[in-house]
């Protein structure tokens, strides 16, 4: 019992039956349904630990994120943050979310001003947020310390362009840490990087994470990428939560059908990759207005369950302690 | 491949024609003009394709590998300071043709290409089928009804329901698209195909589903590609050989045997190290530093500067070293 309550205190973020739904007008006015971006999905994460969503384009990963943020308003379902209800309506609540997760974008150049100095860039958040004057300048040495993007007084008088690609990230990091969060969120950080930088970029967010004891919610569509950044992992498919477990887990026993194919579809560089042809389901991910009923995974799946499967809707199966897995297989 | 029927422009003494592979490209260099000076994007890259083959150019963003491809079909932009170099097509040395010659004998009659993102460009207001024809209909190179029988065979071969000929973009996954630009490259019965990061843009599994289409054109057809990405675990799905740009140059062309086993330059190597490994449980590292300015590259190996092994020759430019079959421009295989 008493674990359970220190569970309970330890999390951080917690996720229950979120569902976020846009509105499809047609002539401006008519209702013509709704994108149901993200459906139905739960979960928690707690204070210090690092977990990736993975999912494709349009699987509603960073519907998800947004909603977080509240940047989109959910339909239904309940977002509680640091023990605080977020209902995304009281501007005060808001304020204080936002003070309290930092947000790393994908494309760094577009995520700075260009108008903007570095030393500017950083100030902001310290000016809205009212720190005082005299620890701005101080904040601002040591969080680009952090970041490595030292001697510090090279780069404070710079302008976003004058960087290079992975330094324009590590700004982008820099600003999420200054109000020092308790969350970071991290939206394909690296996926605009080249190889050589990326992993240079995850190592320090991974160091950054653990030096403050942070948690860190990382948005990728590379599973590759993932073994070396965080311990838990979520899978997405068409707005649903299909997978949850840890990272070693995931890629030595993946559960759902749909994992299964990710895992099979990633490439190691190998030689022999030529020569072979990969056992992918065919189709795409179907359409978030009118997703099939059943499982959204059941027109493409090679395990499928006729009359269950395109029926009823898998809710969570928890085959083995801490692996949770939408999919009738393993009821 | 049939040979070219028109007598080369120019002089004829010229050596214009050999027998060997089916593309030889030799020193070719592309400058542009920049407000600052000039950008040296390609520096004497020299490689040979033969029939049937797939080459993938790897390399990061900046290090000329878009340049070159670009270079090779001349689709350059107004600002070229220099392009000079030889391009044999089959023997012929297509780099001496005329403008409207290039059109229309070379350009997407005997090589295509796939452009980065090309999904995104296809005509909203015309229907897929008729984009993809369209290069037939240039030059009454064939009549409406054979040039949307091709595109349906095209399509066929592509994985694209024949239906879809009726259709326009938007009502096309992106996958579909992909796999449209992808007959509309080999709609002309080219024999070579340059494909610019075909399925970066794509989700995993289409991704793989695209490879999978294209290795089967490969088999089935004896296309030859060009495969150009920054993406290495993807490149290994359709190479044979491997090139590797550094800052312009190219720095390493060797088998994919031995190019994702063990690498020679030590660029290559840092490379190959910092792709993370789902299957195989391997710590990825990165090269600390940036890739030099090609406004002003720096004397000697252009990598010397973030190179764990230099020594004092790196202050000069290493020619390439043959290494096997393997080309590789570094000082540390002088001697063998």
């Amino acid at each position: 019992m008493s674990e359970a309550r220190e569970m309970q205190n330890n999390v951080l973020l917690s996720v229950t039956e979120l569902r976020t739904w846009f509105e499809l007008k047609r002539w401006g006015f008519l209702r013509a349904g709704y994108v149901k971006a993200v459906d139905g999905i739960s979960f928690r994460i707690r204070l210090g630990e690092a977990v990736t969503i993975v999912g494709e384009s349009g699987s509603g990963k960073t519907t998800l994120l947004r909603t977080i943020l509240g940047l989109a308003q959910p339909v239904a379902g309940e977002i509680i943050f640091d023990g605080r209800k977020m209902d995304g309506q009281n501007p005060e609540d808001l304020a204080w979310l936002r003070s309290n997760v930092g947000f790393v974008q994908q494309d760094p150049y577009g995520a700075l001003a260009p108008f903007m100095t570095v030393s500017r860039i950083l100030n902001e958040p310290l000016t809205i947020n009212k720190v005082e004057e005299g620890e701005q300048e101080q904040r601002i040495r040591a969080v680009l310390e952090e970041v490595r993007l030292i001697p510090v007084e090279d780069f404070l008088h710079k302008f976003p362009h004058m960087l290079s690609g992975g330094q324009q990230q590590r700004l982008v990091i820099a600003r999420a840490m200054i109000l020092r969060p308790k969350l970071i969120v991290a939206d394909e950080p690296v996926s605009m990087l080249d190889a050589s930088v990326r992993v240079e970029i995850l190592e320090l967010i991974g160091r950054i994470q653990k030096a403050h004891n942070l948690s860190v919610i990382y948005i990728t569509h590379d599973l590759s990428s993932v073994r070396y950044f965080s311990e838990r992992v979520f899978i997405m498919y068409a707005a649903k939560m299909v997978e949850q477990t840890d990272v070693k887990e995931v890629v030595r026993n993946p559960l759902h059908p749909y994992t299964q194919a990710l895992l099979n579809a990633i490439p190691d560089p190998e030689p022999e990759n030529a020569g072979r042809f990969r056992d992918i389901p065919p189709g795409e991910p179907p359409s978030l207005i009118n997703p099939p009923s059943g499982c959204r995974f059941h027109p493409r799946c090679p395990h499928i369950i006729k009359g269950l499967c395109d029926k009823d809707e898998p809710p969570d199966f928890e085959p083995t302690p801490g692996h949770f897995v939408e999919c009738w297989l393993y009821k | 491949m049939e040979p070219q029927t028109e007598p080369v422009t120019g002089n004829p003494a010229d050596s214009t024609t050999r027998n060997g592979p089916l593309l030889q490209v030799e020193d070719i260099r592309l400058y542009f003009r920049a407000t600052n000076g000039v950008v040296r994007a390609v520096e004497d890259v020299s490689f040979e394709l033969r029939s049937g083959g797939s080459l993938a150019i790897i390399g990061e963003s900046g290090c000329g590998k878009t340049s070159l491809a670009r270079a090779i079909l001349r689709l350059l932009p107004r600002n070229v300071d220099t392009y000079t170099g030889r391009v044999f097509l089959n023997g012929t040395d297509v780099m001496q043709f005329s403008e409207e010659r290039f059109r229309r004998d070379v350009r997407w009659v005997k090589i295509s290409m796939v452009s980065q993102a090309a999904m995104n460009s296809l005509n909203p207001v015309l229907k897929v089928g008729h984009q993809v024809a369209e290069p037939l209909l240039l030059d009454h190179r064939a009549t409406k009804q054979e040039a949307m029988a091709r595109a349906e065979e095209v399509f066929r071969i592509v994985g694209v329901p024949p239906a879809f000929l009726e259709r326009y973009a938007f009502e096309l996954s992106g996958g579909m698209r992909q796999r449209a630009i992808i007959a509309m490259a080999l709609v002309a019965s080219p024999v070579l195909v340059i494909l610019d990061e075909p399925t970066s843009a794509l989700d995993v599994l289409t991704q793989a589903n695209i490879m999978n289409a294209l290795k089967k054109i490969k088999k089935e057809l004896g296309l030859s590609f060009i495969f150009i990405t920054h993406d290495i675990a993807t490149s290994s799905e359709l190479a044979d050989e491997v090139i590797c740009m550094y800052a312009g140059q190219l720095v390493e062309h060797s088998s994919a045997e031995v190019f994702y086993r063990q690498a020679l330059h030590p660029y290559a190597r840092k490379l190959m190290a910092s792709v993370p490994t789902l299957h195989v449980e391997k710590k990825p590292e990165f090269i600390t530093g940036e890739p030099p300015s090609l406004l002003n590259p720096p004397q000697g190996c252009r990598f010397a500067a973030r190179c764990p092994e230099r020594f004092e020759r790196c202050q000069e430019e290493p020619p390439l070293f043959t290494r096997g079959d393997a080309w590789v421009k570094c000082w540390l295989y002088e001697r063998s």
